[in-house]
C-alpha cells in the first residue's frame, strides 16, 4: 500500500521529496499539487475521499496518506 | 424643565444624526472613549463584555433593524453550529471499539444529519443576502425601520451584509467539516461576528481563529499600540489624501465619458485603479491598525498587488481573504469532488486529455469567478468581469508551455530586471482593462470607454490646463502624484521585506515625533474634506 501511495504522489510531481513529515505545513505541497494527489488517490485506489479528510494532518506524510486511504479502501 | 429636556433631545438628535465611519471626526472621537475604556478594564471577560458592547453601539448606528437582523443571523448560525457539534460528540462515543472502516461508514451517517442543519441554516443566510443583493438590482431605497419595510418603502440593507455572510457560511462548513469546535459562548460568537473594525468592509476574517484571540486579550503595550497607530495614520493618509482626490478626477470622466477621450480615459482608468487600491488598502491599514491598538490580529487582506507577477499571482495578493474563501470553499470542494474526479477521468480514459485538463481547471475556476463576481455586484457588469478573470487564468494555465517554448526562443531572462517589471506592468493593465468593465456602472459604459479611449488622443490635455478643469486642480493633482509616489516607495520597501514601522520606531524621540506630528498635519491639511466630501463612502463598504 504504501509503495502505490508514493508512486502516486510521485507520479503527480516527482521533484517533490516525500520523504518529509512537513508536506503542508512546510510548504512542499501546493494547493493545487494537493488537488492532484487527491483525485489521483481516488482514481488509483478506486475511492472517494471526503473533503474534510483533505488537511494538513492527513497529507503531511507518506504514512499519514496511507493511513487515510486505508480508511476509505 | 421643559428648556432642560428640549437641550438633551436637541443634542442627541444631534449626535444620533452623525455618521459613525471610520473616516469620520465622530468615529475618531468613539475610539478614543472606547479604547480608553477598554484598557482601563484588566479582566478578559470585561474586556469582551465592551468590544461587544462597542460593536453593537456602532452598528445600532447604521439602524437597530439592520442589528436585529445581523443578532437573528448569528443566533441561528450558533444554534446549528451547536447542533452539529452535539452530532459530532455523540459520533466520537459512539465510535470507540470499532474498526475505522466502521468508524467511516458511521461518521456518513452523522454527517447526513449534520447536513440538514448545515443546509438550514446557509438558506436562511443566502436568503437574506440575495435578498438584499435583488434589492440593489432593482434599484429599490435603503430604509431603517422594520415599519418602513413593511410598508414597502424599500429594503433594509445590514451593514457589511457579504462580509458576515461569508464569514458565517464558512465558519458553518468549518464545524461541518470538523475544521472547527463550535462556540459555546453565544456573546463571544455575536462579539466576533459583530466586531466593528472588520464587519463594514472586511477582511473576511475566519471566526475560529477570531475565537481563539479573543479568548486571550493582552494588556495594554506601548509598542503594539504605536505601531497600531501608526498603520491607522497610514490609512487614513492613503484614503484621505490619496483615494478620495483621485476620485474627483475619476468620478467626472466615469459619469460622462462621452465627454472625453485619449488621454484623458487612459490616465482616468489607471488612476481609478490606484484609487481603488488606496481606498480599500488604505480601509485594511486603518482597521488593522484598530485591531493591533487592541491586541487582535485581523488578516492581511494585501500584499503589494501591484507586484504580481501573473494574474493568479495577482489574486493572492489582492483582496486576499476573499480569494482564501472563494479557494477553501468553493474551489477545492468543487475540485475534489468524487463525481467531478470521476467524471475528468472517464474524458482522460476516453483519450480526451486535453478536453479532460480544460474542465479541471475551467470548471471550479468558473464557479469561483461567477461568485466573485456576483459578490461585488448583480449587474451583468459584474458577471462579464468574472468572465474575465475566468478566462484569462484558465487560458494562462492551459498557454503556459506555449508561453515556455516562446520565452525559449526568443531567449528572453525572465530572471532580469526588465523582465520582472514587465511582468508587473502587464499585471497592473490586466487589473486596469477588468476595472474598465465595472467602473461606468453598465456595460455599455464599458463600450464607450473604449470607443472614446481610441476617438483621438487629446495629448495637449496635459499641457494646456484643460486636465486641471475636471474638479481637481494642478495643485491637488501634484497632492495626490506625490502621495502615489510616497505609497509605491513604502510598497517597493515592503515587498523587499523592510518594516517600515520598526525602522521608525529605531528613530530618536524628536525624529519619531516629526514623522507622527508630519503623518497627522499632512492628514489635517491635505485630508479631502470639500463641499463634495461624502464621509461614509469606502469603496467596498458598498458590499
Amino acid at each position: 500500500m504504501r509503495e502505490k501511495v508514493l508512486a502516486t504522489c510521485l507520479e503527480v510531481s516527482p521533484s517533490i521529496d516525500f520523504s518529509s513529515n512537513e508536506l503542508v505545513d512546510g510548504g512542499l505541497l501546493d494547493s493545487v499539487t494537493l488537488v492532484e494527489i487527491v483525485t489521483e488517490l481516488m482514481d488509483v485506489f478506486d475511492i472517494e475521499i471526503p473533503y474534510e479528510e483533505v488537511t494538513p494532518e492527513n497529507f503531511n506524510s507518506i504514512d499519514s496518506m496511507v493511513k487515510l486511504v486505508e480508511k476509505y479502501v | 424643565m421643559q428648556s432642560l429636556i428640549y437641550k438633551i433631545r436637541y443634542l442627541t438628535d444631534g449626535i444620533l444624526s452623525l455618521t459613525l465611519s471610520y473616516n469620520t471626526f465622530f468615529f475618531l472621537i468613539f475610539l478614543f472613549v472606547f479604547l480608553c475604556i477598554y484598557f482601563l478594564l484588566r479582566k478578559q471577560k470585561a474586556k469582551q463584555i465592551w468590544i461587544l458592547f462597542g460593536s453593537v453601539v456602532f452598528y445600532a448606528w447604521s439602524g437597530l433593524a439592520a442589528l436585529f437582523i445581523v443578532l437573528a443571523t448569528g443566533s441561528i448560525v450558533y444554534l446549528a453550529a451547536r447542533k452539529m457539534g452535539s452530532l459530532y460528540v455523540g459520533y466520537e462515543k459512539e465510535k470507540e471499539g470499532l474498526s475505522p472502516k466502521e468508524q467511516t461508514v458511521l461518521f456518513m451517517d452523522y454527517k447526513k444529519k449534520a447536513k440538514k442543519y448545515l443546509l438550514t441554516a446557509m438558506f436562511l443566510i443566502l436568503a437574506v443576502w440575495i435578498y438584499v443583493k435583488a434589492g440593489k438590482l432593482l434599484e429599490l431605497d435603503s430604509v431603517a425601520t422594520f415599519s418602513e419595510w413593511i410598508s414597502g418603502r424599500g429594503i433594509i440593507v445590514p451593514l457589511g451584509i457579504s462580509y458576515y455572510s461569508l464569514s458565517t457560511i464558512g465558519y458553518l462548513l468549518d464545524v461541518f467539516w470538523r475544521k472547527a469546535k463550535p462556540e459555546k459562548n453565544i456573546l463571544k460568537l455575536f462579539t466576533v461576528m459583530t466586531y466593528f473594525p472588520h464587519i463594514v468592509q472586511g477582511p473576511i476574517s475566519k471566526y475560529d481563529s477570531m475565537l481563539k484571540q479573543l479568548s486571550d486579550l493582552p494588556q495594554y503595550d506601548y509598542k503594539r499600540v504605536c505601531f497600531g497607530l501608526q498603520l491607522m495614520l497610514w490609512g487614513y493618509i492613503k484614503k484621505m489624501i490619496i483615494a478620495d482626490r483621485l476620485i474627483i478626477y475619476t468620478q467626472a470622466v466615469f459619469t460622462s465619458p462621452e465627454q472625453f477621450a485619449g488621454v484623458e480615459i487612459f490616465l482616468a482608468v489607471v488612476l481609478c485603479t490606484i484609487q481603488l487600491y488606496a481606498d480599500f488598502s488604505g480601509c485594511m491599514d486603518i482597521v488593522g491598525g484598530i485591531s493591533q491598538v487592541m491586541g487582535i490580529k485581523l488578516a492581511d487582506n494585501f500584499r503589494q498587488p501591484f507586484f504580481s507577477k501573473s494574474a493568479t499571482e495577482f489574486w493572492t495578493r489582492w483582496h486576499i481573504t476573499l480569494g482564501a474563501w472563494t479557494k477553501e470553499y468553493i474551489y477545492l470542494p468543487i475540485a475534489m469532488n468524487p463525481k467531478f474526479v470521476k467524471y475528468t477521468k472517464q474524458l482522460k480514459k476516453n483519450g480526451k486529455a486535453w478536453h479532460s485538463s480544460f474542465m479541471k481547471a475551467f470548471v471550479p475556476l468558473i464557479a469561483v469567478w461567477l461568485f466573485t463576481g456576483l459578490w461585488h455586484g448583480t449587474g451583468w457588469d459584474y458577471i462579464v468581469w468574472g468572465l474575465y478573470w475566468c478566462i484569462l487564468m484558465t487560458v494562462a494555465k492551459e498557454a503556459k508551455p506555449i508561453g515556455d517554448k516562446i520565452i525559449s526562443l526568443l531567449k528572453i531572462n525572465t530572471e532580469k530586471p526588465y523582465y520582472q517589471i514587465w511582468q508587473s506592468v502587464r499585471t497592473c493593465m490586466i487589473f486596469a482593462i477588468g476595472r474598465m468593465f465595472t467602473v461606468t456602472g453598465a456595460l455599455t459604459g464599458c463600450a464607450v470607454l473604449w470607443k472614446r479611449l481610441f476617438a483621438e488622443h487629446r495629448l495637449w490635455t496635459l499641457f494646456d490646463g484643460s486636465l486641471y478643469s475636471h474638479g481637481l486642480d494642478q495643485k491637488n493633482f501634484y497632492v495626490a502624484l506625490l502621495g502615489i509616489v510616497i505609497m509605491l516607495l513604502v510598497d517597493i520597501m515592503h515587498e523587499k521585506g523592510k518594516s517600515i514601522r520598526q525602522s521608525i520606531a529605531a528613530q530618536p524621540l524628536p525624529i519619531r515625533w516629526i514623522i507622527y506630528y508630519g503623518a497627522m498635519f499632512a492628514i489635517v491639511i491635505l485630508g479631502m474634506y470639500g463641499p463634495g466630501y461624502d464621509a461614509s463612502s469606502f469603496a467596498y463598504g458598498a458590499f
